[in-house]
């Protein structure tokens, strides 16, 4: 059982930044997924985490002890590749059995646990074919058993399913979910793909310019994004933001902004006003938050039907009104009389508006 | 609308028939490539089996004649010192290719997966060796043999060789290193083996063809070369192969049946050093290991 704590962790090449001072704490038993766009830093922190890359700044400690300067085999570690990494001269129980092998186990211990992984993953009637002679499924499975075959402090997995066909993918995100709970072990997962991050991590870490953007469980993830990119990362379609001001409105404050005229509460503007300097904000909802209804046209968002989307069990209606975009998600049943062009008006659900500085996009917490 | 399907048929019908005469052309042409290739060292072996007496017959005899002799296949090993020059050969071909490979190998290994100051430079440095004709070395390199005592000898040609055929080994080796994915060299590592034991278990063993046509290579050169033991190998002792083959051309006599069956008796240990690899240069042994 074990823990991982980063601190200042930093990684440039040739004088580039990488991964920028992220400081992170992963309990025992943890599934931690990094999360982000390409060329983020999640996979070299993963690297930087397994030896594989040096860090240039900043500790890495495992279980407490500091591990900078420990080669990758004695971390005690095992990890995943996203394409991967099967030693393609041997067979599936030789792939399974090289950990073990190199730490001098007894053949017979060998055999016990090469049965008891390959009988958990279904690899049982493969054991003795080769890497080539596998379906990607197959291969991946036999890359999750070399890693959980030996017990490790951490698994590291680099994004294990993005060679998998969408069905599969599904599936073995399950799969390794249900793996990790079992077990127990302490997981740090990569990924580029948000709703893999949503469904299996207890802690997600977006990361975007090398830096953490925010590290949360997956619901304060997507209920209080911390900045403007976390809240259009997260979520498909991604959270609405529309620009606005403050505007005064028959004695009350409204946010005012193309298609935009919501009433703020008194509370949030004590909070909202010294945060805002030019006047603008970004307001977010998400697409689920608004309700189509006629009446709130001084009171919500309005906008003409630009885009209709219709996904089965629900549709998405793009809305633009001048500078300002929204999506609103609805039922079929409530999509289906909307014609392009149709003047549309929506009201928004107070306790879900969430407010972001527009200069540095950063949340204003409101209360 | 309803000659359509006879059409159709029709035109299935003619593409096959042009199909078939292609492939005829084609093996025809392979046929004959073959032939041409193949034909000297058929020459070479009738020739040697050829009664003295006939070798200058006109018409020559296209097939080995009914009284063919073998007795040069023996003879050659009393009348020459062919015994010795093979053993020196076999010697300074297999020190030349086994050495070159080894270090070879090194070089590759760190070229292709460190990244160190003057890298680059290092590699450009392999291929200018590349750029100059052999007996342009050849010179300089007497001058140093001579003065450090390596002339006259069997490890001082290797020497020679090596300095020929490490570069060479080294770019083969280094495409066939780049060509292994760093991934499963990292996957070891976190396994629990060492930087070492990675390349021992898993590199190396996936770069077999790789090394065996390196060492092919390495050894068919060493094994033919002429130029470098003729001038730094003077005692016909320590002669190799090809000089040793060279002094039968005498300066009015040349024994053509000696020649060809010295000729034969040279080009078996290169085949079947060939035939021994091959299984390995045509096998890609790294599928399926990783995706994509």
């Amino acid at each position: 059982m074990s823990t991982a704590r980063l601190e200042q962790l930093s990684k440039q090449y040739d004088g580039h930044l990488a991964v920028d001072r992220i400081n992170l704490d992963i309990a025992d038993g943890e599934f931690v997924v990094f999360v982000g766009p390409s060329g983020c830093g999640k996979s070299t922190t993963l690297r930087m985490i397994a030896g594989l890359e040096r860090a240039t700044g900043g500790e890495i400690w495992i279980d407490g002890k500091p591990a900078n300067h420990v080669s990758p085999r004695d971390r005690d570690i095992a990890m995943v590749f996203q394409n991967y990494a099967l030693y393609p001269h041997m067979t599936v129980a030789q792939n399974l059995s090289y950990a073990l092998r190199l730490r001098n186990w007894s053949r017979a211990d060998i055999d016990r646990r090469v049965t008891e992984v390959a009988r958990s993953l279904d690899l049982a009637p493969l054991l003795h074919r080769k890497p080539s002679q596998l379906s990607g499924g197959q291969r991946q499975r036999v890359a999750l058993g070399r890693a959980i075959i030996r017990e490790p402090k951490l698994f590291l997995m680099d994004e294990p399913l993005s060679n998998l066909d969408a069905k599969l993918r599904v599936q073995t995100r399950a799969e390794i979910t249900r793996l990790q709970r079992s077990l127990g072990i302490t997981t740090i997962y990569v990924t580029h793909d948000q709703t893999e991050a949503m469904t299996m991590g207890n802690k997600i870490v977006v990361m975007n310019g090398g830096r953490i953007q925010q590290a949360d469980t997956p619901q304060q993830l997507y209920q209080h994004p911390a900045n403007t990119f976390v809240a259009q990362f997260i979520g498909t379609p991604p959270m609405n933001l529309l620009r606005c001001r403050l505007e005064p409105q028959d004695g009350a404050i409204v946010a005012r902004g193309a298609g935009v005229n919501i009433p703020i509460r008194l509370e949030s503007l004590t909070v909202l006003r010294p945060k805002i300097r030019d006047g603008e904000f970004l307001i977010g909802f998400r697409p689920e938050d608004i309700v189509m209804d006629p009446g709130a046209a001084g009171n919500g968002v309005t906008g003409s039907a630009d885009v209709i989307e219709g996904l089965g069990h629900e549709s998405l209606v793009s809305v633009k009104e001048g500078e300002n975009a929204f999506i609103a998600r609805m039922s079929p049943e409530n999509a289906a009389p909307i014609r392009l062009g149709d003047r549309l008006s929506f009201s928004v659900n107070p306790d879900r508006l969430r407010f972001f500085s527009a200069e540095s996009g950063e949340a204003i917490r409101v209360p | 609308m309803r000659n359509a399907p006879s059409a159709r048929h029709g035109e299935a019908f003619l593409p096959n028939l042009s199909r078939i005469a292609g492939r005829l052309a084609l093996a025809a042409l392979i046929l004959i490539l073959c032939a041409i290739a193949v034909f000297p060292f058929y020459w070479m072996f009738v020739t040697s089996i050829r009664p003295s007496g006939q070798l200058f017959a006109y018409p020559p005899e296209m097939l080995p004649s009914a009284n063919s002799v073998f007795s040069t296949y023996v003879t050659i090993f009393q009348d020459t010192a062919l015994g010795t020059w093979l053993w020196n050969s076999i010697r300074v071909a297999l020190g030349t290719a086994i050495l070159a490979s080894f270090i070879g190998a090194m070089m590759a290994y760190s070229l292709s997966r460190f990244r160190f100051q003057g890298r680059g430079f290092t590699e450009y440095l392999l291929l200018a060796t590349q750029m100059f004709p052999g007996i342009l070395l050849a010179m300089p390199m007497y001058v140093l043999f001579s003065k450090i005592g390596l002339l006259n000898s069997l490890p001082g040609l290797t020497v020679a060789y090596l300095a020929l055929l490490v570069p060479v080994a080294t770019s083969l080796l280094k495409t066939f290193f780049d060509g292994i994915p760093v991934a499963l060299e990292e996957a070891s590592l976190i396994d629990g083996a060492s930087r070492i034991g990675t390349f021992f278990r898993i590199t190396l063993p996936l770069s077999l063809p790789g090394l065996a046509s390196t060492f092919l290579f390495c050894f068919i050169i060493a094994w033919d070369e002429y130029l470098f033991a003729q001038m730094f190998v003077r005692q016909p002792g320590n002669w190799t192969v090809s000089v040793g083959l060279a002094s039968f051309s005498g300066e009015y006599v040349t024994p053509w049946d000696q020649v060809m069956t010295a000729a034969t008796i040279v080009t078996l240990p290169a085949a079947i050093v060939f035939l021994f690899l091959q299984r390995y240069l045509v096998h890609g042994l790294t599928a399926g290991g990783v995706k994509g």
